[in-house]
């Protein structure tokens, strides 16, 4: 038996106190993972330091490198500081008065919207436990299935935490941590008076504290709820796991039925109003509509819901009136759900904790009393109250009856768009997605609705347009109305979300990945309100077409579902198959499953280098990324809880693209300068050597314009310093190629990654070689290259090349100089350089 | 910062020797009558002589109109090496002026506000407050199309 404060771990004895910051009432814990998860080797070999339930300080040193590479560029800075009542300071002529300058002021906004788009998954997540410890008690054990076991699980809380939750008590502990943590960004998003970098850190760890909120909510749906978990499946079934069942659109949507459709974060009101339905055997009477990441979580556990819209989209698809009543929580953005629903004659049932103007709290009163008012006129109800509202919503959907027909006539359409005039585009002026609506309007008396359909496709509904109408056309009836005809049309077909991808199916992945399979691994989210509405599956399949890992989250995957090929007759979850593997398409589930996407990569750090996560954050995720170029694509309109979630993927080395809508009102990137060869350096881990990489991934935070240019940079950021020949040249093949065809030239950066002749894609290698002998040098004799032009202009031998240039002659690398080897370490000692 | 009108626009860029125009994705979407945006950027280009840095997808369009010196760029990538010692991905030395056109209204201010060390015009359809300079507001895609003639007889 140990002393209190000591493991023992093969041949050595662990003091606590010398590898973690502080272990005091975490010692059995840590002895726990240290037991089960660490390699003995690694200890001795490596200055271990753990940090359970870290602060932001605690891994700034590791943001503080990432930054150094990709320091912030803001946008549209605020020059006038108000956050407190020794101001306004305006900061564009000097320091505020308390100390704070103009660019740690835009840090600091940064981290107030980073701490902001928390706020709404951290709340869900305490709802939501704590309605599972009151149901099923503390010690409820939680899991994310059989497959996980200590080396995987839980992760993202694990990493931060040190913790291997195994009951809601100490999911409860784990997630007080993160809200505590919130608070504290918080506070200095207001009060802080740090540098810069200072800021940006703790928006990457509000970032991290977001995706472990995520992953306590989905440990809570899993192990309480019954929600569908890949642990559940047998493996070898697991390539058209959970099967393409699910139908999605209004043309889904059984007319003549009463419909529900649930709108924001919580799902618990459906979870009852489903159990009530299933209990009453209603469930062939009763449509369940999903508005937003609640409808995701319901497929996991009914996959009758129809997936109508995103919760950015949603206020567009209430107006249209196919809903009897909407049951809606808070949600990633606000939706004026009460007043589009007045609109149609729907009713709503609020279940938020925070109530809605205009809606009493009915929490106290009975249900048939509830139910009567509905009925007899009342507009909605807030009910704090899940078991009651999914009861209501049932009763009131069976007994409503409404006069089902709230879209404008053709013919009235036509009257209102007869007022707008030939020289007037207003509206194109302030549409955030610059649609040509005047033009459309004005085609509406030649085409009738059909000029409308381009515009409604790409319309936010954010009723712009109609404050700058100076003839007051009610343009979003009008959008709207187009719906009439089409809705019938408006059907997909999709794959349920499957939950967590385990170590088990990611390290089967990594092989899957080798020999030149897959360019990389995609992961894909979106909000809806693009401009373009296919774009997000057109990217999704271009990029599963190529060979990517490709896994969607949240409303994402309803938008990406509805993309059709044509050529095949199929839509794209029938067209991919669904395993963690090349050309795979995956959904894991409503927004909170993006967690499972941030653990993935952690997963690798593990696997491959034996790092274990627990309390353990720069060296997982410096290890995490080195070879397997993750990279995130975010598309759709603005919205703060997927920039902290870009910020938390940025963290763990995954580059991130983010479309036009959300990226420029973001007011922020992470960029690197690829010409500025003193960013690129990583440290020999095992010798100390310092050693200049290429220039990858290039950005962390990068804005695109267009659904091709997001795939063609999606194909650069997944370049990694540690690829492997077979790994380069199908990356290099797919950007190269991809940026041809796109923009008719070849890239300016791609042969910075060429380290030798066996990089070059086998298609390309001749006219790749041509380049690099005529236009940059190189020396190069039939197929093979002799000699490398290294960038600072030196002609040298490929052996001196690869000492010199690139990992190849560093296999174990690490970004962080404290990451260093005890024997680097010593060597640098003895040198006399200081790290 | 200011409104200029086409032809004071045009005697200020003609008095500027490192100007480089960026063109976004309205190049490609917006056409007034027939004839695109893009039409309109190349024939600034070339009356300005400017290289241009052709982003979202607008490098081979530019091209079929015959623009000079076209190079596909990344428009954050550009107002990012700004802050940094310039590194001739587009021309030789640091542009003074950059020149946008084709970006919507709130990207083109976002990009202006970022713009360090040179001044920035906007030819969209907006006033961009931002900016150091930009067309005057147009309530029709009549009047900016007006504007941009305007602009280009003046080059």
């Amino acid at each position: 038996m140990e002393k209190k404060g000591f493991v023992q771990l093969g041949g050595s004895l662990i003091d606590l106190r010398t590898i973690a910051k502080d272990a005091r009432g975490m010692e059995d814990r840590l002895a726990e993972v240290i037991k089960a998860d660490w390699a003995e080797t690694y200890y001795k070999g490596f200055d271990v330091k753990l940090y359970p339930f870290a602060e932001a300080a605690d891994i700034a040193d590791w943001d503080q490198v990432l930054l150094d590479t990709y320091p912030p560029l803001y946008t549209d800075r605020q020059g006038i500081c108000r956050d407190c009542s020794l101001g306004p300071c305006e900061l564009e002529k000097g320091k505020g008065k308390c100390g704070l300058e103009l660019e740690s002021f835009q840090g600091k906004l940064g981290l107030r919207m980073a701490c902001r788009g928390c706020l709404s998954q951290m709340m869900d997540s305490r709802e939501l436990l704590n309605y599972a410890i009151k149901v099923f008690g503390g010690d409820k054990e939680v899991s994310l299935g059989p497959r996980h076991d200590i080396t995987d699980h839980a992760v993202s809380i694990g990493v931060l935490t040190g913790l291997y939750v195994k009951n809601l008590d100490e999911l409860d502990k784990a997630l007080s941590y993160a809200e505590a943590q919130l608070n504290k960004l918080f506070l200095a998003s207001y009060s802080g008076t740090g540098d810069t970098l200072e800021f940006e850190g703790m928006t990457f760890h509000a970032g991290s504290l977001l995706v472990l909120a995520m992953e306590a909510a989905e440990l809570v749906k899993t192990g309480c709820f019954g929600l569908v978990s890949s642990d559940d499946h047998p493996l070898e079934e697991m390539n058209n796991w959970p099967a393409v069942s699910a139908l999605g659109g209004l043309g889904n949507v059984e007319r003549g039925k009463p419909v529900i459709a649930f709108l924001g974060d919580n799902f618990l009101s459906a979870w009852v109003a489903i159990n009530y339905l299933k209990e009453k055997e209603l469930t062939g009477q009763i449509e369940i509509c999903g508005l937003g990441p609640v409808g995701h979580d319901i497929l996991r556990f009914y996959d009758k819901c129809r997936i109508i819209s995103t919760q950015v989209m949603a206020a567009k698809a209430i107006r249209t009136g196919f809903a009897d009543v909407v049951v809606a929580s808070n949600g990633c953005v606000p939706v004026d759900v009460l007043g589009e629903a007045r609109r149609v004659e729907s009713k709503v049932i609020w279940t938020s904790a925070q109530g809605i103007a205009g809606l009493k709290d009915r929490t106290e009163d009975s249900v048939d009393r509830i139910v009567k008012d509905l009925i007899d006129g009342a507009e909605g109800a807030w009910i704090r109250d899940a078991e009651k509202a999914g009861e209501i919503a049932v009763r009131v959907a069976k007994e409503l009856k409404r006069k089902g027909d709230y879209l404008l006539s053709g013919e009235a359409v036509k009257k209102e768009a007869g007022k707008c005039k030939e020289d007037c585009d207003l509206c194109f002026n302030v549409c955030p997605n610059s649609l040509l609506l005047g033009r459309a309007i004005r085609k509406v008396k030649d085409e009738g609705l059909k000029a409308l359909v381009e515009v409604e496709e790409g319309c936010t509904f954010c009723g712009k347009c109609e404050e700058v109408c100076p003839e007051n056309i009610p343009l979003r009836d009008l959008i709207v109305a187009t719906k009439a005809e089409r809705a019938a049309k408006d059907k997909f077909v999709m794959r349920p979300g499957r939950g967590p991808i385990p170590r088990l199916e990611t390290m089967a992945g990594a092989f899957g990945a080798l020999w030149g399979n897959c360019p990389g691994f995609v992961v894909l989210m979106g909000c809806g309100g693009t401009k373009y509405q296919k774009d997000i599956g057109w990217i999704a399949h271009e990029l599963t077409a190529e060979g990517c890992f490709v896994v969607t989250t949240g409303c994402g995957s309803g938008e990406v579902a509805q993309y059709y090929n044509e050529e095949e007759q199929k839509f794209i979850f029938d067209e991919f198959h669904c395993e963690y593997q090349p050309r795979n398409l995956l959904n894991c589930g409503a927004c909170s499953a993006s967690c499972y996407l941030r653990d993935i990569f952690f997963h690798y750090s593990r696997t491959g280098a034996h790092i274990s996560h627990y309390a353990n954050f720069a060296p997982t995720a410096d290890l995490g990324s080195h070879d397997l170029g993750q990279i995130t694509v975010m598309w759709g309109v603005p919205n703060e809880r997927m920039f902290a979630l870009a910020t938390a993927f940025a963290r763990g080395q995954d580059a991130v693209v983010v479309g036009p809508e959300s990226a420029f009102e973001w007011k922020r990137f992470l960029l690197g300068n690829v010409y500025d060869r003193s960013k690129w350096r990583v440290w020999d881990a095992n010798t100390g050597r310092s050693v200049e990489t290429e220039p990858v991934p290039a950005h962390f935070l990068v804005p695109v314009e267009t659904k091709e240019e997001a795939v063609t940079m999606a194909f650069n950021l997944m370049h990694r310093p540690f690829d492997p020949w077979d790994a380069r040249h199908v990356k290099l093949d797919s950007y190269v190629r991809f940026h041809e065809e796109n923009f008719g030239e070849l890239p300016d950066d791609w042969q910075f990654y060429v380290r030798s002749h066996t990089d070059l894609p086998p298609k390309l290698k001749a006219k790749l070689l041509k380049e690099l002998q005529d236009k940059y040098g190189w020396k190069v004799e039939r197929l093979i290259i002799k000699k490398a032009r290294h960038r600072n202009g030196e002609l040298m031998t490929l052996d001196k090349f690869h000492h010199e240039y690139s990992t190849l002659q560093a296999p174990y690398f690490t970004r962080l100089a404290r990451l260093l080897s005890k024997a680097a370490k010593q060597n640098l000692a003895k040198e006399g350089v200081e790290i | 910062m200011s409104v200029k009108l086409p032809q004071e626009l045009a005697e200020y860029l003609k008095g500027k020797k490192n100007i480089l125009l960026l063109t976004g994705s309205l190049c490609d979407e917006v056409d007034f009558d027939g004839k695109k945006l893009l039409n309109y950027a190349a024939e600034v280009s070339t009356k300005l002589n400017a290289p241009v840095a052709a982003t979202a997808n607008t490098p081979i369009g530019l091209k079929a109109r015959g623009a000079k010196s076209v190079k596909k760029m990344w428009v954050a990538e550009v107002v990012n090496y700004m802050r940094y010692p310039w590194q001739d991905p587009v021309m030789e030395q640091k542009p003074e002026v950059l020149v946008f056109i084709g970006y919507p209204p709130t990207v083109a201010s976002r990009l202006a506000s970022a713009v360090e060390e040179a001044e920035t015009v906007v030819l969209g359809s907006t006033y961009i407050e931002e900016a150091t300079y930009s067309l005057p507001q147009s309530s029709s895609l009549c009047q900016w199309q007006q504007s941009l003639e305007q602009l280009i007889q003046s080059l």
